[in-house]
């Protein structure tokens, strides 16, 4: 990687990863990742599948993140999917004010527009007048069908419940939607999907276009074909094709946490100055690994 | 005086005076509403108005729970949240216990580490042993020793399996097992077959154990284990050495104090108080 380069990959689901990507990911210079709230393939039926993994998102997520010296944070919220399932979304919606207050939820999402349905819109809606109760980020999941419109209404319902722009992240971006995005000032995330979609070599054009202010690189990857290495790869791309060192920097580190760093729990000396030994903690096992590889351990089969 | 109000006082001492005001507002429309939503928005709202990076500071107190707090460098946030929980189960233990127990059942890493440590200061301590013996099956270690070391609570409410399951666990996950208070107390026959099972399954693989494993075993000294006393006191590592001769020692058993005659000048430490298991190591 491009004399050390640190990277920060926005909007990543861990949980659908193996440990070998971890591995990977913090060789290619990934520091800090965020996941964000998501639905996982198939619909939840039970409120409690919902409590479970917004636990595994505050717990043992970033825990197993930590073993590979990669600092994990999260994004909670009801996605758009599984808001369409009423009696199910009510139940969640009660849960979100436990958990957004946890230390390494730096914001409210993803949440917004699937099929733009009215239950979509409720849900969203409600969710971002909890992100204004508490003066939360908001992290905006936009629909692959009809994706201008979709987008334009994510902003204009942001707007409507009084939200600040700048503390608003629209996702999933393409060349259609990001002027209108930038124009409004809200912050503008692209996902950098293999083979579909958004691909790396267009990101490069898009830098190019609207330069680095406002604009994010992640790589959405989960379950699905995806490729958790977009960033760094994106990153080492545009320098290749002369983008300047310093809008690198900002698409792929720096805006992400200025972004997500509002609520004052994403915080540089995380992976700057990660803290050591502390006893009084009774914590120790963890300090070992950061920053480094993980050991392993000859003996063991791995 | 009640726990929760000698916390108080030592948090009115250091703790911003808004945020004290504010915490001080909530308790008491919890006392008075009994509503589940105040007391979920008003825990989850603790984390912005303390502040974990400040350490709770007492000189000279004589409450226990002050002393336990300061001994385990407890900070602000910690206390407060401890606070809050001693609080509403003071008010009314059947309407908000239920409802400790959700927050409990969604906390994160770090909100559970403060929980557990701080788990015998709660009143009706027991109602939560399920938490307590669930955080035992955790591969997060930071969890796992929150329960387990310095920790009062399993040796006074966790049964003898519980226990035992405790204690291997922490041997298998290397752990500081001199951390762990009431070792000779909770020693049971059980516990003894299984460490021998253990270290025979450890040899056989030719590894390692810790010598401060062993010493729940002295009171339970059969064949088995005598054996294992002798491949001890003969082992090339000095540590197994002091290990097996305090195991035998305060056995009192007379084939076990034969065993130990093998190395009279560790028999002689012990006699003299100069080897003791918290010194094994030095």
């Amino acid at each position: 990687m491009e004399d050390n380069l640190m990277i920060i990959d926005p909007h990543v689901h861990m949980s659908s990863r193996t440990t070998d990507d971890y591995e990977a990911m913090q060789q290619a210079g990934v520091v800090a990742i965020i996941e964000p709230s998501f639905w996982l393939g198939q619909p939840r039926t039970q409120v409690g599948s919902f409590q479970d993994y917004f636990s595994s998102l505050v717990g043992w997520e970033p825990f197993r993140a930590s073993q590979f010296g990669i600092k994990h944070y999260c994004t909670i919220g009801l996605n758009s999917k599984e808001a369409n399932n009423e009696a199910l979304a009510e139940q969640v919606v009660e849960l979100l004010p436990l958990y957004l207050h946890k230390e390494n939820v730096v914001a409210i999402g993803e949440i917004g527009y699937d099929d733009q349905t009215p239950a979509e819109d409720k849900y969203f809606r409600m969710q971002l007048e909890l992100a204004k109760e508490l003066d939360m980020t908001v992290q905006v999941h936009t629909p692959h069908r009809d994706k201008k419109a979709g987008t334009i209404k994510s902003m204009e319902v942001c707007l409507e419940h009084g939200l600040d722009p700048a503390n608003v992240i629209i996702d999933h971006n393409n060349e259609e939607t990001v002027k209108e995005v930038l124009d409004r000032g809200f912050i503008a995330a692209f996902t950098i999907y293999p083979k579909t979609k958004m691909g790396n070599e267009r990101m490069v054009e898009v830098v190019r276009k609207f330069g680095s202010d406002n604009i994010i690189v992640d790589s959405s990857a989960d379950w699905g074909v995806s490729d958790p290495l977009a960033v760094p790869k994106t990153a080492s791309l545009m320098l290749k094709r002369g983008i300047s060192r310093e809008d690198v920097v900002k698409t792929c580190y720096q805006n992400a946490l200025d972004a997500f760093s509002k609520n004052g729990r994403m915080k540089e000396e995380h992976w700057l100055a990660p803290k050591g030994i502390d006893q009084s903690q009774l914590f120790n096992d963890n300090s070992v690994l950061r920053g480094q590889t993980p050991r392993i351990d000859s003996e063991q089969i791995s | 005086m009640q726990v929760s109000e000698r916390i108080k006082d030592a948090l009115e001492a250091q703790a911003d005076q808004g945020s004290l005001k504010w915490l001080n507002e909530k308790i008491k429309k919890l006392e008075e509403d009994k509503s589940v939503r105040d007391l979920f928005m008003s825990y989850s709202l603790l984390a912005s108005k303390f502040d974990k990076g400040s350490k709770l500071q007492i000189q000279n107190s004589d409450s226990e729970a002050l002393i336990f707090l300061t001994s385990h460098n407890a900070n602000l946030l910690e206390v407060a949240r401890i606070y809050l929980l001693i609080k509403v189960l003071e008010i009314d233990r059947d309407f908000y216990g239920p409802k400790v127990a959700n927050i409990i059942q969604v906390a994160d890493i770090t909100e559970l580490e403060t929980f557990l440590k701080f788990l015998d200061l709660l009143p009706y301590p027991e109602m939560f042993r399920f938490t307590a013996v669930e955080a035992l099956r955790t591969n997060i270690s930071v969890i796992f020793d929150a329960i387990t070391l310095n920790n009062p609570y399993p040796a006074k409410y966790f049964n003898d399996q519980q226990w035992n399951q405790m204690y291997l666990k922490a041997a298998f996950m290397e752990r500081d097992l001199s951390k762990i208070p009431s070792v000779d107390e909770r020693a049971n026959a059980d516990l003894a077959r299984i460490i021998s099972d253990y270290a025979h399954e450890r040899w056989a693989a030719s590894r390692k154990i810790d010598p401060m494993f062993w010493r729940p075993v002295s009171g339970f000294l059969n064949p088995v284990l005598l054996r294992d006393m002798e491949h001890l006191i003969d082992s090339e590592d000095a540590l197994e050495n002091k290990a097996g001769a305090l195991c035998c020692y305060h056995s009192g058993k007379e084939e076990a104090m034969q065993i130990l005659n093998r190395k009279s000048d560790l028999k002689q430490q012990i006699e003299e108080g100069k080897l003791t298991w918290k010194n094994l190591k030095n």
